[in-house]
């Protein structure tokens, strides 16, 4: 023990003669003592390990003795601070290696706690923190169109609508469209399709980014007829083109045009739809049928003028609003503008869900102070006999104080670099989990605002597990000392009532989070259960792009799609092949403006906007059946029903119960996109935008006879199949191949797997939460064996006695697990009382379940109670098993 | 913390005791100690330096580097004056409180 460790240093700076000086009375003393010991009859190693023994430890008394002597005790300067710190976590040091289990359980505990609490901040860190990398990113808008100033799901516009609103307004200095847009690159190897945007020619000035090669868009580049241009992203550029500087200036083949390359993206570039390839200027072909008022699908997004408030400019876009529906009272009536910043657009609904879970497991790290605050308690308990002895050594309680809480800083220190390391595998692991369901994921890392974090809530921590312990076990003196009989005051009647609260503490604070994760659980099973209007069970879905150039004409697309759809169902395995514009869960869809025949509007201007829009979505013959959709009422489509027949509509129940609530609509004409339909069927709604939305109104019309080029070109083929979906997907790519090996064939996915991405975000916060929920429920549990095993082993003489009087072992375990359940029962009411309080803060993300749910509240606690019982058993049956005269012989 | 105050008075008294009769270095206190007051504190004896350097700080005591009789160099610590008066007064306060509790010892509980 003896200066075999290495000596106790003062910090550098500070006189050592001192410390030499000190060191050499000690090691005197231990040489003449040593010396008496050997005339006594010792041989020298057993004298001097007696000596040793009887001084105690001699760094501790050195460094008490420099401390006495400490060159600027009463001034508490820096430097001082620092010199005694670093002694206090040397000394810790020394004591954390004698108990490697104490310090191992404690700081996995804290690392545990620590990580989850970093990983899940550098996930709000990267999404909802991190500022865009834009100019002045708060001024950046996005326009959303509101019905009767409520945003619905229904926000984008029409390109026409989009220049009202850019020519109108004061308050933006400009206004941009953009749209996604998945052209075919077609080059060596398969043909591939790119993620892009089409953006006007401002969308880049807009967002104040800069290029990192060539420039952005001219005004005059999405100008009818102006030479095609592009802008790669910079993953692209370096993927495809090696980062080779000479990119500017060559063309890409994307749909069989020649596009320029003007620019390269900066490698930070956030696009506001989320990753993507190339970005187009407003392609220069198009014309009145892309950009009529019945294509609502631009977004539109703008940036406010200097000086001027989002409230200022909403202001405006409602007296815009109103001043388009006095002036066009028909067409624009109801119609207006929310303006929403670029972040709150982007990660407004996942915040919610973020900062629950950042609640949530702070309370679990709550949960591992409780348990580590506990362990510290126990071990005053043992440390007792040290502390009196430095208290007689002279020094004072706040100096005890200050050295109890740095080792407990040290530790929890400790427990913040394993959380490190922890937080840096949970982010990746969150990262993969929820990619599909977070976005920006790409932001997320370990950044210094995330150390910042993990360093600030460590030393939270140290000071918040540590300091309860560090007051109780200096509290006691030497006569508490002997009056408890050795055990000291932690162990005495305020340390009980201490733990029983910290266990009481935990167990609420468990029932909390199970609760909500119980609720979340629940929720998501109600999703699961929700009937979607179609069966997804073993249906594969592919998507391709069959090209203009290859198929021109209307009816050369016709006999493309029915020819492919033959040879698909010919394919052993598939029972029937379809295909829809746009397939349901995949959060794309078109609305499409519609009016009622037999009530016509009454101005030609009304006939090209509208006041209500329904989804449109075209789709094969066979579509429905292979779908599983259920037809209530008419009929589904035909062969017959191609362009030279009578047009025809399917329509959802949804649009029945709004159009035509009272008479039959089969047979009822009705106006959409500008074309009149005859309605000839109608079919279960269907939930297109997630299993979470109710369907709106829906029609579907005959992929023949759509006339909306791009309804019925690029469409997402769905195979019903009577084996593994999957093993169908390299026939079905054989069979499209052999037809026109230039068709690009992307997202091939069973539908049940389009249904689960779907609803990645609920699935991606309820397992989280259930994970902290299970680490929460194993903290407590641990928490009552612990204090129940301590509060067994100090009752060991009573229940020695009790024996002894004839108690049977049956009797001792009731005893102690009475005990256990009056912590439990405490704890459950202030759990329940917590969780009543809180758990309204999910309803936004419970589906079905009330916040309230009674059930889940039942379970919860009946679960909880059993583990307690069960954690509070073990410790009990040890304590039944005492014999009482070894008990009675410990006093 | 009065138990403890009572507990680190008795120690230095003991040493100031220990040096009133002339100057020791520390181990020959640590003899003295053990050997007078036989078990009176269960604790490490290195206890002893800390209450050294205390006193030494107080005023209590002065010490200055020596030669023993075997001529190893060793501190050898001495009373001051204040010390003595400090000694002094607590030698009345213990006995003072010693005679208080003897009393209420000696008092029949009825």
């Amino acid at each position: 023990m003896l200066f075999r460790r290495r000596p106790v240093r003062p910090a550098r700076d500070l006189p050592t003669k001192l410390d030499v000086e000190v060191r050499e009375e000690i090691r005197f003393y231990l040489d003449m003592r040593t010396q008496e010991l050997m005339e006594a009859g010792f041989s020298a190693d057993e004298a001097l390990r007696a000596a040793i023994d009887a001084f105690g430890d001699a760094d501790a008394v050195a460094a008490e003795c420099l401390n006495i002597n400490g060159p600027t005790k009463q001034s508490g300067s820096w430097r001082e601070s620092m010199y005694r710190i670093g002694r206090d976590i040397g000394y810790g040091w020394r004591i954390s290696r004698r108990n490697p289990l104490f310090t191992a359980i404690v700081v996995l505990t804290l690392g545990i706690g620590i990580g989850g609490n970093a990983a899940i901040f550098s996930v709000v860190n990267g999404v909802l923190i991190r500022p865009f990398p834009y100019a002045e990113p708060e001024r950046v808008v996005h326009l959303l169109g509101t019905q009767q100033g409520v945003l619905s799901r229904h926000v984008y516009m029409s390109y026409p609508a989009f220049t009202e609103w850019r020519d109108r307004n004061e308050t933006l200095v400009d206004v941009a469209a953009y749209g996604g847009w998945g052209p075919t690159l077609i080059g060596v190897g398969d043909p591939e399709i790119l993620a892009g945007a089409s953006v006007s020619a401002s969308f880049f000035d807009i967002l104040g980014v800069q290029p990192t090669l060539g420039r952005f868009f001219l005004p005059a580049e999405e100008a009818l007829g102006h030479d095609p241009v592009v802008v790669l992203s910079y993953g692209f550029w370096q993927s495809r083109f090696g980062g080779d500087s000479g990119v500017i200036g060559r063309t890409l083949d994307l749909d069989g045009r020649p596009y320029s390359v003007v620019g390269v993206a900066g490698a930070d570039f956030e696009s506001p739809l989320g990753r993507r390839q190339v970005w187009g200027a407003r392609p220069p072909w198009w014309d009145e049928t892309v950009l009529n008022r019945g294509n609502r699908s631009w977004r539109v997004i703008g940036r406010l003028k200097p000086g001027v408030t989002l409230e200022q400019a909403q202001a405006e876009m409602d007296a815009i609003a109103q001043w388009m529906g006095e002036e066009y009272p028909a067409f624009n009536t109801a119609e207006g503008v929310r303006l929403m910043t670029a972040k709150e657009r982007m990660v407004g609904s996942v915040r919610p869900a973020m900062l629950l879970l950042l609640a949530a497991v702070g309370l679990v790290l709550l949960i591992a102070c409780a348990n580590v605050a506990n362990l510290l308690l126990s071990r005053g308990a043992v440390r007792q006999r040290e502390i009196a002895l430095r208290t007689a050594l002279g020094a004072g309680r706040h100096r005890l104080l200050g050295q109890l809480l740095t080792e407990s800083l040290a530790l929890s220190v400790a427990g913040g670099a394993l959380g490190l390391v922890v937080a840096w595998l949970g982010t990746g692991c969150l990262v993969a989990l929820g990619s599909e369901g977070i976005p920006r994921a790409s932001e997320i890392r370990i950044d210094a605002t995330v150390l910042t974090f993990t360093l600030g809530v460590s030393i939270l921590t140290g000071i918040l597990f540590g300091l309860a312990p560090a007051l109780q076990t200096t509290k006691a003196g030497l006569t508490d000392m002997l009056k408890e009989g050795g055990r000291g005051a932690a162990s005495g009647g305020r340390g009980q009532v201490l733990r029983g609260g910290l266990v009481v503490a935990e167990i609420a604070l468990s029932l909390v989070l199970l609760t909500g994760a119980g609720l979340l659980v629940k929720s998501f099973r109600n999703l699961q259960r929700v009937d979607a209007g179609f069966d997804a069970e073993n249906v594969l879905t592919l998507r391709i792009a069959p090209s203009r150039e290859n198929y021109p004409a209307h009816r050369d697309l016709t006999r493309f799609y029915n020819g492919l759809l033959a040879r698909l169902e010919a394919v052993p395995g598939v029972q029937a092949a379809g295909a829809i514009s746009f397939l349901p869960m995949t959060g794309s869809f078109s609305c499409a403006g519609i009016f009622r025949d037999d009530r016509p509007p009454e101005t030609q201007r009304d006939r090209e906007g509208r006041v209500v829009c329904a989804e449109g979505r075209a789709v094969t013959v066979d579509y429905f059946r292979v779908m599983g959709m259920t037809l209530v009422r008419g009929r589904g489509f035909t062969v017959a029903d191609d362009s030279g027949s009578t047009q025809v509509a399917v329509v959802n129940e949804a649009l029945v119960q709004q159009q035509y609530p009272v008479e039959d609509p089969i047979g009822k004409r009705m106006t959409a996109n500008g074309t009149s339909r005859e309605i000839v069927g109608i079919v279960r709604d269907v939930r297109q935008l997630g299993v979470a939305s109710e369907a709106s109104m829906a029609f579907y019309s005959p992929q023949a006879q759509e006339r909306n080029d791009w309804l019925r070109r690029w469409m997402t083929l769905a195979l019903r199949s009577t084996v593994a979906p999957l093993s169908l997907a390299d026939p079905a790519r054989r069979t499209i191949w052999d037809l026109d090996d230039t068709i690009p064939i992307y997202d091939v996915r069973t539908m049940d797997n389009v249904v689960a991405e779907s609803v990645a975000q609920p699935r991606f916060r309820t397992l989280l939460l259930s994970i902290f929920a299970a680490v929460a429920l194993l903290l407590a549990s641990i928490g009552i064996a612990g204090v129940m095993t301590y509060t067994v082993s100090q009752r060991v003489p009573e229940i020695g006695v009790r024996k002894a009087l004839g108690a049977r072992e049956r009797d001792i375990t009731a005893l102690v697990v009475r005990q256990g359940m009056k912590l439990t029962l405490v704890g459950v009411a202030l759990g329940l009382a917590g969780a009543f309080a809180t758990t309204r803060l999910l309803s936004s993300m419970l589906f079905n379940v009330p916040a309230t749910d009674f059930v889940t509240f039942a379970g919860v606690t009946v679960l909880l109670g059993a583990i307690a019982v069960l954690a509070s058993y073990l410790p009990a049956r040890r304590a039944s098993r005492v014999d009482p005269l070894v008990a009675l012989r410990v006093e | 913390m009065g138990g403890s105050d009572l507990y680190t008075g008795t120690l230095d008294v003991l040493i100031l005791r220990a040096l009133s009769s002339g100057p020791m270095h520390g181990y020959g206190i640590g003899l003295w100690l053990r050997r007078t007051s036989r078990e009176i504190f269960d604790v490490k004896e290195g206890v002893l330096y800390p209450a050294l350097h205390r006193l030494q700080r107080n005023g209590w005591l002065a010490a200055k580097w020596g030669k023993t009789e075997t001529n190893r160099r060793a501190k050898f610590y001495r009373i001051t004056p204040s010390g003595r008066k400090h000694l002094e007064a607590e030698l009345d306060r213990l006995t003072e409180h010693s005679e208080a509790v003897l009393s209420v010892l000696k008092a029949t509980p009825s």
